[in-house]
């Protein structure tokens, strides 16, 4: 009988996701009908590189767990969001899902973990701005894409909120 | 590789420089025309592009629609690549050059194509690809009005056309009709200085076409946006007062009416609404994509590449076939950039064009053999500040020193708040409707007239929305963390984004000999042809005109309850226009600081007219100088009036088509 | 040994049940269509649009016709012939209650199975190899042209349907018709009626089998774009899916196509796969159900259009119909990207399912509403 224990795999995946309803205000269907849940994910690891994903992840999950039955999200916000080494990744991680861009990350926290190659600012993919949240979050659609047809314009506004 | 162009024994009817919608228009009237007549004839039409081919298929066309959505900055010239071989203007690049306390330029701003002799850098661009900026235009298509035509009569300022609003009237049609394709309802077109009566003053003469002459557009109007209902409900009654410096009060009732645009739409019986190249089920209708400018994805916005194809599909280049009935040939040459127009011409004298000289690269931006291609007759539609610096490195068409000179734009003057409403903002073409009130009175003595264009894209244009927006609101640059984010952000952004309008108040800007293209040649592009150095300023007049485009401003925003002054980032209803100093778009008048921006209307710089010694072509667009040379497109507008420029060019370059095809050689058949 | 039609009753009520059969083709291949990755296979996607926005003519056409004989298109349940209660509108998968021949519709991504069976479809035995081969039940017929031809028989009879009966009542008019090939006909009289009804075998599903005998880029509508963009028969374009290669101007629809390649790989396709109506939590249940709801409110939106039905609003009911159209793609799309929680390696599909108004609807739209907001 073997006494090491067979562990728990953790899911970044799943942990990267459910932080991203949290900071979206989308829903896990909403996120994963964009197409881009993994996408994004790779974007943070290449961006702030693997060693720290695993650090924010972990924290995140802590916090989303702790968190549970907790509708106002107390510890994602004091533990991830308002966390002076996590937060800038957290800002550009919403704006990556409502605008579907990447912005530099500030300074202060290239003095501190580097910083990688790509840290410019870009638009990650076609895909990524097409499925940009903000157009959602304004009850409209991408300019440029996903047309929603002739003289519809002309109709009253209606905004989707969960 | 020349050889197919330039093959000795080729001698073209018609050499046409330029590709996008004024050379597609005169070598579609040319050969309908020519083929109409007794007898009938063909010609043969060579059409040189400078810049890339753009597509003629819709899977290669998705591909520019893939590059705009990836491209950083959404410009109008995002979506096509550019070429160092045939530069192109491009917005981003607009700077400020520096000028010395005497007025002369210290030190030009020529950090892109243009080299910006100031005082004020011009603030438009254009595309060079096939197609031309019709890829990104917004397809506005309203007409002159008929005292545009007579500023210096009725107004004093400017010069009279060598044309009237009724001489150009079937060319209106027939643009609207045959090239365009425009979407409107007659009864919507409430203009000042047209008698009141919209169906008269659209009354047609071609009574075949239009029983009793009652004209109507080839397509209904496109519907105007939940936006312009909003406003027109919200401002219904307003009559915006304005005085003059005498104190004199002009009275402006505000009536918001939908604008013609060459976007399909219902088609009235009869009429085929022309989709996308190469895949015509497509853009059949307007389906509301939001990005007309810089490019529609599915070709619904008329753009040149679709007379251009219709031309290549009915008169391919080649000999006709056994059992082929007679007909025209086109060849459409892209990355071909003229360098020279040759003459016979000498200082005050007529000549004749010899051939046009051009350049035909393949490795971008490396040296590229010169050719000469010659023909009976040329055309230069190459856009008016291509045509002014290559006439000018040509030596040629000037002996009226007009070349280049009377350069106008529409300066573009925006405001822009928050309503108190859901207007449903980021929906709809770029715009649908305007607020004609402004654009003929009076008052044109004194400052010039303008146009009101309603926006449908939120602060997209005068503020970055809806990116500062997010930005505004996750906030953080500062501190590093996130002040509002999962739904609470998803709430406020939507609460504020639909909210958002704008509007550009777009002024008629007057001719001054000393706004120019000129040519220098310390500045030259990589292939060695001269970039256009240029020297623009804004007139009294048209400055004077600023303060009433902002008290209009603010009597409207007044009345929609939105007249408190606001900042970001506080996104409560207000009037959120600002104007700081020390941008490249400041303008000052009367102490007052204001932005203005350019609309991507070049005119102006071979302006027409019936006098040699004052004007660079007559009103057919034929050089005075080089009777066998037609220099084509919005730089033979001697004035601009308060109209986007195309749907006026178009008529001209109709005109022109008529005219050359009736001088068209028998023997070709 | 067609089963005729020989009351006017039962000639409305194939016209019902005909635009519910051009229904029932859309959601099979907008399947298909909605399936492929963005910007991937752009040839096979246009082909499967073109012929999805003819089925779309067809039902258009199909409603002039039955509106002409003075009766509203409607989502209710029709007697036909000795069969009671027939419901025009399909629900998947689709054992076809009129056609025997046409097999079981099911909706799959695009796959070989998806194609082969729009090729079955179109094929004018729906492929079997001889119309004996096929077995009809009775009150329904072998095949789609089987059934056409019956309902032209019908509409050419004066004693079934007089002269006098035809009205252009509720005509969709051209002008709302655009995306596609082909123009609607506007149903005055006999002559109109029985041209539509031709238009809807020319092009598609009730294609005869000698058709196969002609050549395959037989254009069967007029060029009326005028821009060299030419429509041959749906069974001939997606043969040319099927088998990857394009047909030569000099071949039958009947041949082996062997020209040019098309080019399509089923790798850019979304895993999808279809599950009834399971009555599962989570927000993937509720996207199903929004989904329905939002397909079942269109059809509403298409058949109010149909029957005559005026808008409010800025849009007339077929343009608001349309709108609908187009975010359900969207809606499709996202659907086919989200995992299937119950089966990994999978996404969702998709149920285009109908709810009729009523109960059933209140209750979906209830749990719709509940779960999302709009405002």
């Amino acid at each position: 009988m073997s006494t090491v224990d067979t562990p728990t795999r953790p899911d970044p995946l799943a942990v990267f996701t459910e932080l991203s309803v949290a900071l979206t205000g989308f829903d896990r269907v909403e996120l994963a009908g964009t197409g881009l849940i993994e996408q994004h994910y790779d974007t943070v690891l290449r961006l702030i590189g693997e060693r720290e994903a695993g650090h924010l992840f972990q924290a995140a999950a802590d916090a989303l767990d702790a968190d549970r039955g907790d509708p106002e999200g107390t510890a994602l916000r004091t533990q991830v969001v308002e966390n002076k080494r996590y937060g800038p990744v957290i800002i550009n991680l919403i704006k990556l899902w409502y605008l579907g861009s990447w912005y530099p990350l500030p300074g202060s926290y290239a003095d501190v973990n580097g910083s990688t190659a790509d840290d410019v600012e870009h638009v990650v993919s076609a895909q990524a701005y097409r499925e940009g949240l903000v157009w959602i979050a304004a009850g409209a659609h991408p300019m440029g894409a996903k047309a929603p047809g002739f003289g519809s314009w002309a109709e009253p506004p209606t905004i989707v909120v969960l | 590789m020349q050889d197919d162009i330039t093959n000795a024994d080729t001698n073209y009817d018609l050499v046409i420089v330029g590709g996008g919608i004024a050379a597609a228009t005169v070598a579609k009237t040319v050969i309908d025309k020519a083929a109409a007549g007794r007898p009938a004839r063909h010609p043969r039409i060579l059409i040189l592009e400078a810049g890339r081919a753009t597509a003629m298929s819709a899977d290669k066309y998705d591909t520019y629609v893939e590059a705009y959505q990836q491209a950083l900055a959404k410009v109008p010239n995002a979506p096509y690549p550019p070429t160092v071989s045939a530069p192109q203007p491009n917005v981003l690049d607009i700077g400020r050059p520096v000028m010395g306390p005497d007025g002369t330029t210290k030190i030009p701003s020529a950090n892109g194509y243009f080299v910006q002799m100031g005082p004020l850098p011009f603030g438009s661009d254009y595309a060079r690809a096939l197609g031309g900026t019709t890829l990104h235009w917004l397809g506005t298509c309203l007409r002159m009005l008929p005292n545009d035509f007579k500023m210096w009569t009725n107004y004093g300022h400017g010069v009279d056309w060598p044309l009237s609003y009724d001489d150009l009237k079937p060319y209106y049609e027939r643009a609207e009709w045959d090239i365009i394709g425009v979407s409107a309802n007659v009864e919507d077109q409430n203009y000042p200085g047209i008698g009141g009566d919209p169906a008269k003053f659209f009354q047609s003469s071609n009574t075949n076409k239009f029983p009793d002459g009652a004209y109507h557009f080839p397509m209904e109007r496109i519907p105007s946006s939940y936006l312009d209902d909003y406003l027109a409900k919200k401002s219904a009654g307003l009559v915006v007062k304005l005085k003059d410096s005498a104190g004199k009060e002009y009275s402006f009732p505000i009536l918001v009416c939908n604008t013609p645009v060459g976007r399909n739409s219902q088609p009235a019986p009869g009429y085929q609404p022309v989709g996308a190249v190469g895949n015509a089920d497509r853009g059949q209708r307007c389906e509301g994509n939001s990005s007309c400018i810089p490019i529609c994805p599915v070709q619904a916005k008329y753009n040149a590449l679709k007379t251009l194809y219709e031309l290549i599909v009915k008169y391919p280049d080649r000999d006709p076939r056994d059992g082929e009935k007679p007909r025209a040939r086109v060849a459409i040459r892209s990355q071909c950039v003229v360098s020279k127009v040759q003459h016979t011409q000498t200082k005050g004298k007529q000549g004749t064009v010899t051939g046009v000289a051009f350049l035909r690269y393949s490795d971008d931006g490396s040296p590229a053999a010169e050719s000469t291609v010659t023909a009976d007759r040329y055309v230069l539609a190459a856009n008016a500040i291509e045509n002014a610096t290559l006439l000018l490195a040509s030596d040629a068409a000037n002996n009226s020193d007009q070349v280049g000179r009377n350069l106008m734009d529409h300066p573009l003057l925006l405001t822009w708040g928050l309503l108190e409403d859901n207007a449903g903002a980021f929906r709809g073409p770029g715009s649908t409707s305007g607020i004609p009130a402004f654009r003929d009175g009076a008052y044109r003595s004194d400052r010039t007239a303008f146009r009101v264009e309603i926006g449908n894209w939120g602060w997209n244009f005068p503020e970055n929305a809806p990116y500062d927006t997010v930005h505004d609101l996750v906030g953080g640059a500062r501190t590093g963390t996130a002040q509002l984010y999962g739904r609470a952000l998803r709430t406020r952004l939507g609460q504020i984004l639909p909210n958002q309008f704008r509007i550009a108040w777009e002024l008629e800007q007057d001719p001054e000999p000393t706004n120019r293209v000129t040519i220098d040649d310390r500045y030259l592009d990589a292939l060695g042809n001269h970039r256009p150095v240029i020297h623009y300023d804004l007139s009294p007049y048209v400055r004077a005109a600023l303060p009433w485009a902002a008290e209009a401003s603010r009597q409207l925003f007044e009345q929609l309850g939105i007249g408190t002054p606001a900042h970001r980032p506080d996104y409560q209803p207000g009037d959120y226009t600002h104007w700081d100093p020390n941008d490249p778009a400041a303008v000052t008048y009367d102490g007052q600081t204001y932005w203005v921006r350019g609309a991507g209307h070049v005119v102006g710089t071979h302006r027409m007219g019936a006098d040699p010694a004052h004007s660079v072509v007559d009103s057919y667009q034929r050089s005075h100088d080089l009777p066998n040379l037609y220099i084509v497109g919005c730089g033979s507008m001697p004035t601009l009036g308060t109209s986007n420029p195309t749907l006026t060019m178009t008529a001209l370059a109709i005109r022109t088509g008529d005219h050359i095809a009736g001088l068209l050689k028998g023997q070709d058949a | 040994m067609t089963t005729r039609i020989s009351t006017l009753e039962d000639l409305k009520a194939a016209l019902q049940l005909a635009i519910g059969l051009e229904l029932s083709t859309i959601p099979v291949y907008l399947t298909g269509l909605y399936s492929i990755r963005e910007n991937t296979n752009t040839d096979a996607a246009q082909t499967i649009r073109s012929v999805v926005m003819e089925e779309m003519l067809h039902m258009t056409l199909a409603a002039n016709v039955l509106n002409a004989l003075g009766e509203p298109p409607s989502t209710n349940p029709v007697d036909f012939q000795d069969r009671k209660h027939l419901s025009p509108i399909p629900t998947y998968p689709l054992e076809s209650p009129l056609i025997s021949g046409i097999g079981t519709l099911e909706l799959l991504p695009l796959s070989p199975r998806a194609v082969e069976s729009f090729v079955r479809i179109e094929h004018p035995l729906h492929g079997a190899a001889t119309l004996s081969a096929i077995t009809a039940e009775p009150g329904s017929y072998r095949t789609i042209g089987e059934f056409y031809e019956a309902i032209d028989t019908a509409l050419n009879d004066p004693t079934i349907c007089p002269d006098t009966l035809f009205n252009p009542t509720n005509q969709t008019p051209d002008s709302e018709y655009y995306g596609g090939a082909g123009n609607v006909i506007q149903v005055s009289n006999r002559a109109t009626a029985r041209q539509a009804i031709k238009k809807i075998i020319d092009e598609g599903e009730g294609l005869p089998q000698e058709a196969l005998t002609k050549p395959a880029k037989t254009v069967t509508d007029t060029d009326r774009l005028t821009s060299g963009w030419q429509m041959y028969s749906h069974y001939a374009r997606f043969r040319e899916l099927q088998t990857g290669r394009r047909f030569r101007t000099n071949q039958t629809a009947g041949e082996t196509p062997t020209g040019a390649m098309l080019l399509l790989d089923y790798n850019e396709v979304e895993p999808a796969e279809f599950t009834p109506r399971n009555g599962d939590g989570g927000p993937e249940a509720l996207a199903l159900d929004s989904f329905d709801l939002s397909y079942s409110q269109l059809v509403d939106e298409v058949y109010y259009a149909f029957a005559g039905g005026q808008r409010t609003t800025q849009s007339t009911a077929l343009q608001s119909a349309v709108h609908g159209m187009y975010a359900l793609k969207n809606k499709a799309t996202a659907l086919m990207r989200t995992p299937n929680p119950t089966h990994p390696g999978h996404t969702l599909c998709p149920r285009f399912s109908y709810v009729a108004l009523g109960g059933d609807r209140d209750k979906l739209t209830r749990r719709v509403e509940e779960a999302t907001a709009t405002r």
